[in-house]
Formats: structure tokens, sequence, C-alpha cells
């Protein structure tokens, strides 16, 4: 059987999913004797002037976001190479944490990582123009984040924040299938098709109405019962399932994040959970409340809007960033 | 104008008279929207809803091939069934007609000619997108109970169950209190006419009470509604009722030995009755009562301490064993008639009502006038029981005023001025002044009532009443005379508060239960204020009455019978349409959070086999399952979220 070719690239990372990826241990011996690495930064080579050089690349993976004209560039000579693309984890698929970078624009980022910080005494901001010192190139911010997979159109997807093990497994049976020359069905999901919350073992009262919304901390909670009725701010039902047989996060007793994106149906996840939170608050004692009540309250509970519903797809929301008149 | 595509939509733009094409280029608006690449042809037309304009439309349909259509015109509340009706004869399918809303969203709230155009723009092609997407659909039929069922006894209730018991059909009719007649019993005589309220009223009532079709259940609430148009499940909780009224012959024996006095509320607690008592001897049911918290047996009888009633009566029509009843009723259609309470003048501190004996309520007062009153039709103040001399009667007492209601009550400038003439017209030499705000007669012949009142030599003093208590005997009143300029601080014997009418208590929770809206005051809010004043939004469902905000017995009545021609119309019909434009859930996609199940104020979805399912007849397609479904897997038929993204799309796009 002919090896096939792989080749690994980056966006805007933060290494985990490099982690996650070898997390799988010695079936990563069976992903070296099915595919020659032939680019991935972190494994063999990582110059881009190698990557424009590679030609037939049977599976390209990419990890990340977009955030600078170099990480597009990435993706394109991937997505151009690629036989099959592969988006590894939440920031491809959705834009993932670096895109609530996109609560602010990027000159004002710069600014405060240049001169604001408390830890930075330099005057100079470099602006949105590219760097150069020698032969080296410091790349330029774009705009704002996009998630890789609203530029090019990908094959595969992985998400997770970062993918589980099993879910590495399954990217590793799919390269198997496809060497022995199977198909890969169009736009696959390394995930489940419904809710976490069909995976969650809790246990779930007829009616849901949340009185108050309470942060983990702040009260003691059942463990046996569902987290949204007892007020606490779960993604599970907005959010696509397959992170374990039993969601990772609420097995360890924390509500979901929503790091799988999601659901097949919804494009839009944060603003989905949104309008299903206001719809349960005080359900059926709201006709006693004021709008203003009604907004207070829920303004008052919910300290990070942005952080808590677009934690991880701000970036394909339908409002993904912040206004900028054009 | 006609172009080729194989999707074919008409759009046909209105001016409205000037109403839209004072504000909006329709010209324009007819010219760019037709360059859409769905649009095969475009017109537009001074009143697209007139006949002429109506067979434009049906021409251009049968000319054009066209696949669906769509109006920029006004509100679809107004006109959306007319324009449906006419593709409907011309052979399109109805729900391939939209409207587009460019006059009370566009013109009527703008100004700049070119923006409301742009505008006017970008609604059209957002529905052009919306009908792009619509199914063809056909309505959906349910079994329809031809019975109607009543709640409120009064003037409003009454006439809605008599004409449609006349006209052949079932009534339960469900009265609170121990009779019917609600507010107008109480009442002596009528403006603007002055007939007297009783007789208007008690024929009446015992034509309900005899009517074959009629059912009467007194003392009794509703506590409990299911179903839907059609098919409404009803639980009905009436009150232990000690006494059989059919044995009950009036003979008032057990009134003379019951040993309990307790203030009367028909009299308006101007008077004492007993613990067992006929609230006027004209109440239908024609019969006695228990008040069981004036008895003095424990609440529910459970012990018989006195039992002087049950020993005196000789019908034998005293029984304590009976307990309350939960009466289940079906029935097809609804009418809320539940009119309305005062608004309690404690709330009016400055007025002092309540603490004073001599400044009153108006009804207390109507009550004072009545020949059946506590002092047979001769009004005496309640402090010394003299005949006052000097009278001030005070308006929008908690009307018209946002630290009360900011509302018109509507009818206390007449009744006000009726209570004064009534009172004039016997005590030639007393001194009568009005205090009011402005006089609003806007019926028929009340300004003439007016002039009649003022020419007896009634006066009015136009200013508000800044505070009333009583001194030496004698009611003080501030207030300030705005047409003299003048403060104002006067004598007088006593004062009428005419207070605001107030939804009755319980109504919203009855509202509630029955599933329909009302409004910031919770008076009944109607479906539309013009062309389906007394339906609420919810099918099968109507509103008589002051239970829908103030007025007049003219009125009332009025109303009540256009509810029950309303009501008549469903009964005739075997089958009830329903609108097929209801949510639909694609099964595999949910995950059974059961968040719509609980967000739903129909009712209308259960889980079955492990995910949501939608009973049609049941739903609204109000949408608020579609916003809160987390999984995409509930949407309202012909408003998925894909039209509802491109309809986004349309309205963002910039025009050219
Ligand atoms: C002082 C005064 C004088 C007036 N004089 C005149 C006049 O001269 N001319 C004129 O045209 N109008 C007059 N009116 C107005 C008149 O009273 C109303 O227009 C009329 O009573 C409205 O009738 P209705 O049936 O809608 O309400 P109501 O008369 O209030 O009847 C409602 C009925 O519903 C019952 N009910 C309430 N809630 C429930 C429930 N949950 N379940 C079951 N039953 C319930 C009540 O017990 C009551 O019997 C006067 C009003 C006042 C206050
Ligand atoms: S909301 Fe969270 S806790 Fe509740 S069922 Fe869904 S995943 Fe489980
Ligand atoms: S429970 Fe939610 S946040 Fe946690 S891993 Fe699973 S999908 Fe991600
Ligand atoms: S809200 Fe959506 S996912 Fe939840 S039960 Fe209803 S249809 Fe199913």
């Amino acid at each position: 059987m002919k090896k096939a070719r792989l080749a690994v690239g980056y966006g805007s990372i933060c290494g985990g999913c490099d982690v996650a990826f070898t997390d799988v241990g010695t079936e990563l011996v069976d992903l070296a004797e099915l595919v020659d690495i032939v680019y991935w930064p972190a494994v063999v080579d990582g110059k881009i002037e190698q990557l424009k050089k590679i030609s037939d690349i049977d599976i390209g993976i990419y990890f990340g976001a977009v955030r600078t004209e170099h990480h597009e560039l990435v993706l394109r000579l991937l997505d151009e190479k690629s036989k099959i693309l592969v988006a590894f984890g939440t920031c491809p698929c959705y834009g993932g944490i670096p895109a609530l970078g996109n609560v602010e624009t990027s000159d004002s980022l710069l600014q405060t990582a240049y001169s604001e910080a408390p830890n930075t005494t330099n005057d100079g901001i470099p602006g949105l123009r590219k760097l150069k010192r020698q032969t080296m190139e410091v790349p330029r911010l774009k705009a704002f984040i996009s998630a890789p997979s609203d530029l090019v159109n990908f094959d595969v997807f992985v998400p997770g924040c970062p993918p589980p093990v099993q879910s590495v497994s399954k990217l590793i049976d799919l390269i198997r299938d496809y060497s022995a020359g199977d198909p890969i069905p169009e736009m696959h999901f390394i995930a489940e098709e419904t809710s976490v919350c069909d995976f969650c073992k809790r246990e779930k009262p007829e009616v849901i109405s949340i009185d108050r919304i309470m942060r983990i901390h702040e009260v003691e909670f059942n463990e046996d019962e569902c987290f949204l009725s007892q007020g606490i701010l779960c993604m599970g039902p907005v959010t696509r399932a397959g992170c374990g047989e039993e969601p990772r996060c609420i097995q360890k007793n924390m509500p979901c994040r929503g790091c799988f994106g999601p659901l097949p149906k919804v494009r839009d996840q944060g603003t989905k959970f949104l309008s299903s939170i206001a719809s349960s608050i005080v359900l059926g004692k709201e006709k006693n409340m004021s709008d203003e009540d009604l907004q207070h309250l829920v303004k008052k509970q919910v300290l990070d809007p942005v952080g808590q519903f677009y934690r991880f797809a701000l970036a394909v929301a339908a409002f993904n960033r912040r206004y900028t008149g054009d | 104008m006609e172009r080729k595509s194989t999707e074919r939509i008409g759009v046909f733009v209105c001016h409205c008279g000037r109403n839209i094409a004072e504000t909006v280029d329709v010209e324009r608006v007819t010219e760019e929207i037709g360059e859409h690449p769905s649009v095969v042809f475009s017109e537009h037309y001074d009143y697209m809803c007139s006949q002429p304009g109506q067979d434009m439309v049906r021409d251009a349909i049968k000319n054009h091939s066209l696949t669906s259509i769509v109006v920029a015109a006004c509100s679809p509340t107004l006109h959306e069934k007319t324009f449906r009706d006419v593709v409907e004869k011309a052979g399109m399918n109805r729900y391939k007609c939209e409207i587009a809303n460019i006059r009370e969203q566009d013109s009527w709230v703008h100004t700049d000619k070119e923006e409301a155009t742009a505008k006017a723009l970008r609604i059209t092609r957002s529905i052009v997108e919306k009908v792009r997407g619509n199914r063809e659909l056909s309505p959906i039929e349910v079994d329809l109970h031809k019975r109607a069922l009543i709640i409120g006894g009064g003037i409003a209730g009454m006439q809605a169950s008599l004409d449609i018991a006349n006209a052949g059909h079932q009534v339960v009719l469900v009265e609170r209190e121990a009779t019917i007649g609600g507010h107008v019993a109480k009442l002596a005589e009528t403006f603007p006419t002055l007939d007297c309220a009783s007789c208007i009223l008690t024929p009446r009532m015992s034509e309900v009470a005899n009517h074959p079709n009629i059912k009467l259940i007194v003392n009794a609430e509703v506590v409990d509604v299911e179903g839907y148009v059609g098919n409404f499940r009803v639980k009905i909780l009436k009150k232990a009722s000690y006494i059989d009224a059919d044995a009950c012959n009036l003979c008032a024996k057990c009134e003379g030995v019951c040993p309990e006095n307790v203030l009367s509320g028909f009299d308006e607690y101007l008077s004492f009755r007993k613990a067992i008592y006929i609230p006027f001897p004209q109440a239908v049911p024609s019969t006695y009562t228990i008040d069981t918290e004036a008895c003095l047996n424990p609440e529910g009888m459970k012990a018989v301490i006195c039992s002087k009633c049950r020993d005196v009566c000789e019908a034998d029509a005293i029984n304590y064993d009976r307990s309350s009843e939960m009466i289940e009723e079906q029935a097809g259609v609804i009418v809320v008639a539940t009119g309305y309470q005062l608004y309690a003048p404690e709330n009016i501190g400055e007025y002092g009502a309540g603490k004073y004996p001599d400044i009153i309520t108006s009804l207390q007062f109507e009550r004072l006038l009545a020949p059946n009153g506590p002092t047979s039709g001769t009004p005496r103040r309640p402090s010394d029981g003299k005949i006052p001399k000097k009278l001030a009667f005070i308006h929008c007492a908690g009307s018209r005023d946002e630290n009360h209601n900011d509302y018109c009550s509507s009818i206390c400038c007449m009744y006000s001025s009726k209570q004064a003439l009534l009172f004039h017209e016997h005590y030639p030499d007393s001194e009568i002044y009005n205090f009011y705000i402005d006089l609003r007669a806007s019926g028929k012949n009340y300004e003439q009532f007016i002039k009649r009142v003022q020419d007896e030599g009634i006066n009015y003093i136009r200013g508000k009443v800044s505070k009333i208590f009583e001194q030496d005997g004698k009611v003080t009143v501030f207030g300030i005379d705005t047409l003299k300029g003048e403060r104002i601080e006067d004598q007088f014997d006593m004062a009428v508060l005419a207070l605001s009418m107030v939804a009755p208590a319980g109504i919203r929770d009855l509202a509630t239960k029955l599933g329909i809206s009302y409004d910031d005051y919770g008076w009944i809010s109607e479906e539309h204020p013009k062309l389906r004043p007394v339906e609420t939004p919810t099918a099968g469902i109507f509103v008589a009455g002051v239970a829908h905000g103030p007025k007049d017995i003219q009125t009332t009545v009025a109303q009540a019978s256009g509810a029950a021609s309303k009501v008549l119309d469903m009964l005739s019909h075997d089958v009830i349409t329903h609108l097929p434009t209801v949510a639909r859930v694609e099964r595999d996609a949910c995950s059974a959070c059961r968040l719509c199940v609980s967000v739903c104020p129909y009712s209308a979805i259960t889980i079955e086999d492990g995910a949501a399912s939608v009973n049609e007849a049941l739903c609204e397609g109000g949408g608020l399952c579609a916003a809160i479904c987390p999984s995409g897997a509930i949407e309202l038929t012909n408003m998925t979220g894909i039209q509802m993204m491109s309809m986004i799309d349309a309205v963002s796009e910039e025009p050219r």
C-alpha cells in the first residue's frame, strides 16, 4: 500500500491541538506506518518555503484560526495542495478562542498589547503594517479573525477544544480507510449529530424555568440534576455531542462550555443559546416584571455575555466582530 | 414589466392614496424590485385593495403565470386575508401570497423620501425572499363542539348568551357571584335616556333564567382550560350551594331568623344583610344563598353550630351536607365578559374615602339613588342620615393620572353628570358642583345630555381636585378653577368620587389559563382594534363588554352582540379550519431538552418517544419554540431559519 502524504499547517494556535494529537499514544505508530509526514512544524519542518515547494498532499490538516496574513497563506496553500482537507480543533471549525479578539479592533488590540499593558514600556505600536528586520518578517494582522471554515471548504471537521483522544483515533481510522481507497463522506464531522444533553445523564425536570442565573461557585448544586434547571448556564443544549460517552466537562461536574460548537441545524451557537436562555428565564413569571427589570436581571447575572455564549463560535456568529463602519 | 425566470414572482406596490406614495417613490420601488432575478412582474396602483387593484392582481397571475406574489402595502393584519382570497380565486395557493408592510413600518414613520424609498425596497426584497421559501399549504381541519361558554354574567355576558341561545345553540354561562346582572343591577337610572336600570336589566335576567338553551352556573369560577378552538375542555369550580334553588320559594323566613349581620356587597356596604340572603329580590337564580364566610358554622359546614335557617324552612330547601363541585364542560368557543371593578378609593389617600363617612364612591351614590337601595331612593348621607344640600362630584378619581391609572375611564363624566341631575331633579334647592378636568361626552346624544344637566343649574368647575377631607361635619375640597385661575377651598355636605374602572380581580389569572393576553392595565387584548375588535389573538376566544376596556352600557351591549355574531359564525360550521403555518419538529434533530414544552403558551408541545411533537390544532404559530429550541429542531412552517436568514440578508444588502 502506498503511503499517504500528510501535512499539518498552523493558524493562530495555542499548541493544545499538537498535544491532543499526540495524546493518542501508541496509535501514533499506526499513523507513522500509514503516512509520510511531509510538513508539520512541530514534527518535521515548518518553513513556509517548504510548504510552498511541496505538492501532492493527500491529507492536509489545519490547526487554529486565521489571525494574520501568514495564517491565511498557510491555509490557502494547504487547501490548494491537499486532496482531503481536515479542520482539526474548534478554531478551524468555528474560530475558537482566538476569535474572541473580534470584540476589539485589531488596532486597539495592538495598542493594548504594545503600549497599554502594565508590563510594557514600549511607545511604538507596530500598527497593521508588515514588520521587517533583516531577513525576518512579522506578518500583518488581518482586520479581524476568521474561522478558516469560512474561507475554504474543509472535507473533515474534528471539533473540540481540544479534540478528545477518541476523535484523533477516529481521524486515524479515517486516514486508514482513505489510504485503502474508501471514499470519505462529504463534510464529515468526527462528532455526534445531536446535543450534549442527549448524552448527559443528569435528571431533567418537566419544566425548565430559571429564576436566577448562578455561577458554579455560588451555589451548592445537586450533582445528579441538570445544571440548567439549577440556574447554572450549561451550553449542553446548543452544543454538538462527541466529547465523550458521558460529556467530559459534565462528568467532571462542570457545565458544558460549548467547545464542540453548534448543532448541525444551527448556524449561530451563541445567539441560539442566548435566545433559549432569555426565553426560559423566570418563565411564567415575567408578566409581573417590567422590561427593565428583566433586562437588568439578565445583564446583572451574566457578567460576560460574549465569553459565556460565544466562547468558541464567535467568528461564525451572525454578528461576529466589532462594527467599524465598513 | 415582464422578465424571464422559472420562479415567477409578481410584486404589487400600493400607493394607499397618499399614505404611502407621499413618502415612498412607489414607481422606483416597482422598477427596482422588478430587477430581482425571481420577480417577473411588478406594478403599482393607487389602492391595491380596491376592486380594480384586486383585478390587477388576478389578471397578472393569469397572464404572467405567476407562482407567488408579494403585495407591498399596509400591515398584513389588515389585508393579508383580502389578497389571499384574491389569489385563491385566481388558482394560486393562498400561502404563496405575502404582504410587505411599507406603510406602518415605513411611510408612516419616516419623512425623508429618499430613505423611505430605500427602506421600502429593503422590506419588499426581504418579503420576496420569504415568499420564495413558502410552501403550498392547506388549512388544518378540526372538529367543532357546538356549544359556547360565557364567562361573566353582567349585561355583556347576558346579551351574548341570549343572542347565541336564541340562534339555537347551547350556552353555558358562568358567574362568580350569587346572581347575574353585574354592575348594571346596582345602578339607579342610566344616562343618557334616564331609563331605569332595573327596567332594562331584570326582564333580560329572567329571560336568561328561563331559556332552554342556557345553562347558568353561579357562584362559580373557571379554574382550568384545556384544548383549543372547537374543543375547549373547561373545569368550573362551583361553591357549595346549601339551598336548592328550585325548592326555595323566597318566603324570607330564614332571613328573619339568621342571627348574623354583615355589610351588603350589593348595596356597596351601605346596609346590612343576613348571612343567608338574596342579593336583591329580582336576583337570578331566584334563590337565597348562604354566605359561608358570615355563617356561624365553620367553613364548609364542617360542624353545625347554628341551624336556625334550616329549621325554619318549610320548603325543605336547605341542606348543610352539600359540598363544592367541580363541573366539567366542553365548548367550542369562549366569550370573556368579566367586566370591571372600581379602583379602590384607599389608593387615593388625599381624597379621604374610607376614612371619612361622607366621602363616598360613585357606585355607593348610585345605590343611594336607587329605589331598591339602602335608603329606598332617598339619598341620605352615611354619617347622620341627613339629605345633603351641597354636593361635590369629583371626576377622574384615579383616572388620567400617572400615579394611578393613566387612561380615561370614559364614562365617569357622564355618570357623574347623571347622578348630579337625578339628585337635583329631586332637590332643586340643592347646590351641586362637578369638578372635572375635561368633559368627555362623545357618545350619541351625550353632549345634549350634558347641556341638559348644565341648564338644570349644576355647576361645572374645571380643574383637578388636590385634597378632600372632613372637618367639623363638613367635607372640605381643595382644588383649582383653571378657567378663572382661582384656588378653590369650599365646603360640602358630601363628596362623590367618580373612581376609575379597573380590571376585575383574578382576570390576569383567568387570562393566563385561557391563553389570551391582556394589556398593562389587565384589560383583555383584542386581535386588532379596528378590524377584529371582539376577537382575541387566541382562536375561538372572544371578548365583550368592559372586560376589554371601559365603556358604557350601549357599547357593551353592541360589543356583546358583535362577539355573539362571531361565535355564531364559528358555530355555523361543522369543522373549523386552523392556520397551517404551525411549528414542525425535525425529530432526528431534537434532543428532547423540553425547553419548547416549557415555553409554549398554548401547551401545544409534548415529548413523544424521545422527541418533541406538536399538536397542530393547538399551535398558534407564534414561534416561541423556534426561538428557544437550541437544536434548531423546531421551525415554523413558511418561516424557517433558512427563510429568516435570507430575509435578513436581503434587508441588510446595500441598495444600488
Ligand atoms: C357609578 C356607575 C354608574 C354607571 N352608570 C351608567 C349609566 O348610567 N349608563 C351606562 O351606559 N353605563 C353606566 N355605567 C357603566 C356600566 O356599569 C358598564 O358599562 C356595564 O356594567 C358593563 O357591563 P359588563 O357586563 O361588561 O360588566 P359588569 O357589569 O362588571 O359584569 C361583569 C360580570 O362578570 C362577573 N365576573 C367577573 N369576573 C368573573 C370571573 N372570573 N368568573 C365569572 N364571573 C366573573 C362579575 O361578577 C359580573 O357579574 C356606570 C358605571 C358606574 C361605575
Ligand atoms: S443542560 Fe447541561 S446539565 Fe442539563 S442536560 Fe444538558 S448537558 Fe446536561
Ligand atoms: S462538555 Fe462541552 S465544553 Fe466540555 S468538552 Fe464537552 S463539548 Fe467541550
Ligand atoms: S426545544 Fe428543540 S431540542 Fe428541545 S425538545 Fe423542543 S424541539 Fe427538541
